[in-house]
């Protein structure tokens, strides 16, 4: 982040902050209206020089070394919901933070109209946060949260935010709790960044999936699944036509396999979680099965224990994820003219690997009702290098990292 | 219904003149440790609805999912409208610690996921007991809680949150 957009984040978070006043009831005719907000000011500092660290892998640069830096964790949100009639209402979010092509854009995160048929089945239509993991449609609002940042073992490959489709939500008490489904269906709309300062566009990718979640009084489980096809080709298209170029059989396939579009992931969810008086735990576990060659298959899990002691909840969270080893071959000798489709096939396979563990240690201070601050030391072991979730890391990195984040959560 | 319902739903508790709300705090605290040591049960919270909602009884676990929004339905069909008791006493903060054992601030962050994910706002926030009897009144599917002694004709109790 550079000097100017830092300090002129910290003026914004600082205004708003203090004037909730000024963001009291607006009258619109005798209609309802409410605008809150949310907001996160903080960040990691890594004690790594040698590699990026990331939230998730929408962010084109990491935290190394060099200070806090505060483009990772900040950010600011602004909702606004029109609700004339009991069961019709309307939401529209903003939302202010380190984007893909490194500014600070507002992006409108949620735009929907939602409808209740009756108060257990209700519809919404429009731009809607990803319901992918339990948690995953509220990774912006720090407060609303334990940790410092969602787990990145398990969050940070999630590639979206949000979808423009529609949401079916359907409740019914069950014994003493509640089930609830919901599906989803939409298409993708975010950019992603690439390795050497490439980006890859979602526009035009589709998501369909939904969840089942049974609570009971102490207890969640839930279980999810979303399939997700990718529209268009990435940037290494170039080197897919060199292998195609080639004529040698193994080579032509390799290059279909490595395609992204039309390409297909299903990604399957399981968890638990156990929230009672001063306890929160949550056990998540999810596997991602690709159709693209370089995206190997990846399970990825995470255990958060949290204990609440007066204003204070110390939490640790042991997060892992691991990629299948890729098994892949061009047919092509490793010799004038292939040396370089064979190091650019290689390349684009490594740099999506990803096998990283990561223990936590933090704690979040509830000081005021509307506002926490949490600190929390991470541990990283990261046994591929490159991989998805760092940023540039220097080809003799360990692997290893420490991180400690201070950040700053407020609603109003 | 309020319009910056989470505002004010988080920020209660703020903004009181403080010397005067510790006095009434302490003076209360003091008052209710007396009473309970004198009589048993003097400060129990009752649940109550309108009594036309339909409802007769309601179980510990049918309360904790009104009032955490995870039902939006009363058992008798009628959609609920929940009520908070967020005046300057404690009954609020009360009320939760006996219903699931959680600070205000936990209430407060557990809200703040599902208003910021559109699935649902916080109950509406009632400043006295009177305005609560008021909304249950005059409201089929209205649930709230207020102190057990304070409990009128005008609704009816149907769970009991004692200490």
């Amino acid at each position: 982040m550079n000097r100017f957009s830092r300090q002129f984040l910290v003026f914004v978070l600082i205004g708003f902050w203090c004037s909730p006043i000024v963001l009291a009831e607006l009258p619109l005719g005798s209609k309802t209206f409410s605008l809150s907000g949310f907001g996160t000011l903080g960040g990691p500092y890594n004690f790594d020089d040698e590699a990026g660290f990331i939230r998730d892998i929408s962010q084109p640069k990491g935290a190394r070394g060099n200070g806090v830096d505060w483009a990772i964790d900040s950010r600011l949100g602004l909702q606004g919901t029109w609700k004339p009639r009991e069961d019709f209402s309307s939401t529209l979010q903003l939302v202010s933070k380190y984007r893909y092509d490194g500014s600070y854009r507002p992006e409108v995160t949620w735009a929907f109209l939602k409808y209740a048929i009756n108060p257990n089945v209700q519809v919404r239509a429009g731009r809607l946060g990803t319901d992918i993991y339990l948690q995953a449609d509220s990774r912006d609002v720090g407060y609303a949260y334990l940790w410092v940042r969602p787990p990145v073992d398990y969050f940070g490959q999630l590639f979206n935010s949000y979808i423009d489709g529609l949401d079916l939500t359907a409740t019914r008490g069950f014994g003493d709790g509640v089930l609830r489904g919901k599906l989803y269906a939409g298409q993708l709309h975010e950019t992603l960044p690439g390795a050497k300062g490439s980006e890859y566009s979602l526009n035009g990718s589709t998501a369909v999936g939904g969840h089942l979640e049974y609570q009971h009084l102490h207890w969640l489980f839930r279980v999810g699944y979303a399939a997700v096809r990718l529209e268009n080709e990435g940037s290494i298209e170039p080197l897919l036509n060199a292998l195609r170029s080639t004529g040698v059989p193994q080579a032509v396939t390799l290059a279909q396999e490595m395609s992204s579009a039309g390409k297909h992931f299903d990604i399957f969810s399981a968890g638990v979680a156990y929230d009672n008086g001063p306890l929160q735990s949550q056990l998540m576990m999810s596997h991602l099965s690709s159709e693209l060659a370089m995206s190997s298959n990846n399970t990825a899990g995470y255990l958060s224990i949290g204990y609440r002691i007066g204003p204070w909840t110390p939490y640790l969270v042991y997060s892992r994820i691991k990629s299948k080893d890729p098994q892949y071959t061009t047919g092509l000798p490793n010799s004038l003219p292939f040396e370089a489709i064979n190091a650019g096939v290689a390349q684009a396979f490594s740099f999506n690997q990803v096998n990283q563990e990561t223990f936590s240690l933090g704690v979040r201070y509830d000081f005021a009702q509307n506002a926490d601050f949490k600190l929390q030391l991470d541990w990283i072991d990261s046994r591929d290098n490159p991989s998805i979730l760092w940023v540039d890391p220097e080809p003799d990195w360990d692997g290893q990292a420490a991180v400690l984040s201070a950040t700053f959560d407020f609603v109003f | 219904m309020c319009c910056s319902k989470l505002r004010r739903f988080l920020l209660c508790g703020f903004g009181n003149g403080f010397p005067k709300q510790a006095w009434v705090k302490i003076g209360g605290l003091l008052g209710l440790a007396l009473s309970a040591s004198l009589t048993a049960g003097a400060d129990d919270l009752a649940v109550i609805v309108n009594p036309q909602s339909g409802v007769e009884q309601l179980t510990k676990a049918e309360v904790v999912n009104l009032f955490l929004g995870r039902q939006k339905k009363l058992p008798s069909g009628a959609t609920a409208l929940t009520v908070d008791l967020a005046g300057p006493n404690a009954e609020k903060q009360q009320f939760y610690t006996r219903l699931v054992n959680k600070q205000l601030a936990e209430i407060n962050s557990y809200w703040a996921r599902l208003y910021f994910s559109g699935q649902g706002s916080p109950p509406r926030q009632a400043e006295a007991v009177e305005e609560v009897l008021d909304i249950i009144e005059n409201n089929k599917g209205a649930i709230g809680y207020i102190e057990r002694a304070k409990v009128d004709p005008r609704v009816k109790i149907v769970y009991i949150l004692t200490d």
